[in-house]
């Protein structure tokens, strides 16, 4: 893991170790927990479908001041929007994206495209055959996050008050 | 440094007994709102619930911060417009005689489908947040980079970068915005020649049937083109990699684009099959 620098799939550690899959996960929980019980500078994360040796979240800062010029760009609020709209309700197309947004957004998706977070993946069977998109293993690993399923849930809005939207502002 | 207008709740008026507004200058983000935050903002600022607002007030404070505003951000002008039209539409609906049921002071609610579309909105603006924390704190983690090959490849053996369709579009775009690029077609003759995607093909083919590869950038170059014919070239390059006749190739990230033909049997050509997976790695050409 730490050579590699990609996530490392479960499956290298069953064919390299020879163990069964219901083996190396164990292994890899255990070895996990190890990391963090250390609370040392290093932890073990599943990002993208893989493992790999991350820094400890509570040097980010001090981190962040030693290597100022990794600093990602960030996304504009259109293209973050968009990029939430289609990791909620992927494979989905412009048009829709748009009328959910009330606002175009070509602008933001192709920027969300140039970055490599989204891509085309076929074309809905309606006049026009838009493209439909989906997000990308590159996805995952910009929000570090292991699946789609780690996506916080969509809260439901029936009853807002008002002062929960002043979260939001 | 760009300006814009928030509209704010000010406190109730004597003229109209409700509350009237008051712009404030507020500077870049606040500009690009869509015309959902808009209308979310006026209704955070009556502070009731969604389902009391009043859509003769909404209406009338919409197009009163449309009309306030100096710069409005001309691609979402049209969003604006639409959404005004909208509300503008709503109530004359309201015009018909109907039962629906009314607000406590005689006004009539939002109809469903701007209810609808607006919490619709609010759930993704919300997510949208809670990604953007994601990203924050995506960006406390850092871990190590791939490291570099660690001997040169065997001489005579070039290593080939996957390319992605994002590459291709990148490439040819600098080789067509260029000041000196491509010749306009001259005014005074008055049949220009035809290009066509399947003409082009075949030059492709020909061309390459006799190197083993060409680059990108010294295809172009090779002599000054009607921009017309770039782009059809350059399409012509896409649809023979869609159909697995070209094979496009970078050695290095910034390195010219080598396209060289497949060694392909005739049934080779195949419709583009589907990519990966969603969550998946992007295919590579």
């Amino acid at each position: 893991m730490f050579a590699s620098g990609e996530p490392v799939k479960l499956s290298f550690f069953e064919t390299v170790a020879g163990l069964e899959k219901v083996d190396a996960e164990i292994i890899m929980e255990s070895l996990r927990d190890e990391y963090r019980e250390r609370s040392g500078g290093i932890v073990l994360r599943e990002i993208a479908g893989g493992y790999i040796l991350t820094t400890h979240e509570q040097y980010g800062a001090r981190l962040n001041e030693v290597f100022r010029e990794r600093k990602r760009e960030t996304l504009s609020r259109a293209s973050l929007e968009s990029l939430a709209i289609i990791a909620y309700k992927q494979p989905i197309t412009i048009p829709e994206i748009d009328e959910i947004r009330g606002a175009g957004s070509r602008a933001a998706v192709f920027q969300l495209l140039r970055k490599s977070l989204i891509k085309g993946y076929g074309k809905k069977e309606v006049p026009g055959h838009p493209t439909l998109y989906v997000t990308t293993a590159e996805f995952l690993r910009h929000f570090a996050i292991n699946s789609l399923a780690d996506l916080p849930a969509l809260q439901e809005i029936k009853n807002l008050q008002f002062e929960d939207l002043e979260a939001v502002r | 440094m760009v300006a814009g207008v928030v509209a704010e709740p000010f406190g109730p008026t004597e003229e109209s007994g409700e509350n009237a507004f008051t712009v404030e200058w507020v500077a870049g983000e606040e500009l690009r709102k869509g015309p959902l935050s808009v209308l979310w903002t006026l209704i955070e600022g009556y502070q009731v619930d969604i389902f009391s607002v009043s859509l003769e007030r909404i209406t009338r404070d919409f197009i009163a911060y449309l009309q306030a505003r100096p710069a409005l951000d001309l691609r979402l002008a049209s969003d604006f417009a639409l959404m005004a039209a909208n509300l503008i539409y709503y109530k004359s609906r309201e015009l018909l005689p109907h039962t629906e049921n009314e607000l406590d002071d005689g006004e009539t609610p939002l109809p469903p489908e701007l209810v609808w579309q607006l919490l619709e909105f609010k759930k993704f603006q919300l997510a949208a947040a809670r990604i953007r924390e994601m990203e924050e704190a995506a960006g406390e983690i850092f871990y190590r980079p791939p490291p570099p090959p660690a001997e040169p490849p065997p001489a005579g053996e070039e290593p080939l970068l996957d390319v992605r369709l994002m590459d291709l579009i990148m490439a040819f775009s600098r080789v067509y915005f260029r000041p000196d690029a491509g010749a306009e077609p001259q005014k005074e003759i008055v049949a220009s020649e035809q290009f066509t995607v399947t003409d082009k093909m075949d030059w492709l083919r020909l061309r390459l049937a006799t190197v083993e590869s060409l680059g990108l950038f010294e295809l172009f170059n090779e002599r000054v083109m009607a921009r017309l014919e770039m782009v059809v070239t350059f399409l012509a390059i896409l649809e023979m990699v869609k159909q697995r006749l070209l094979y496009a190739a970078q050695q290095g990230l910034f390195h010219d684009i080598r396209l060289s033909l497949r060694a392909a049997p005739a049934d080779a050509i195949q419709a583009a099959a589907p990519d990966s997976p969603p969550g998946g790695d992007t295919p590579s050409v």
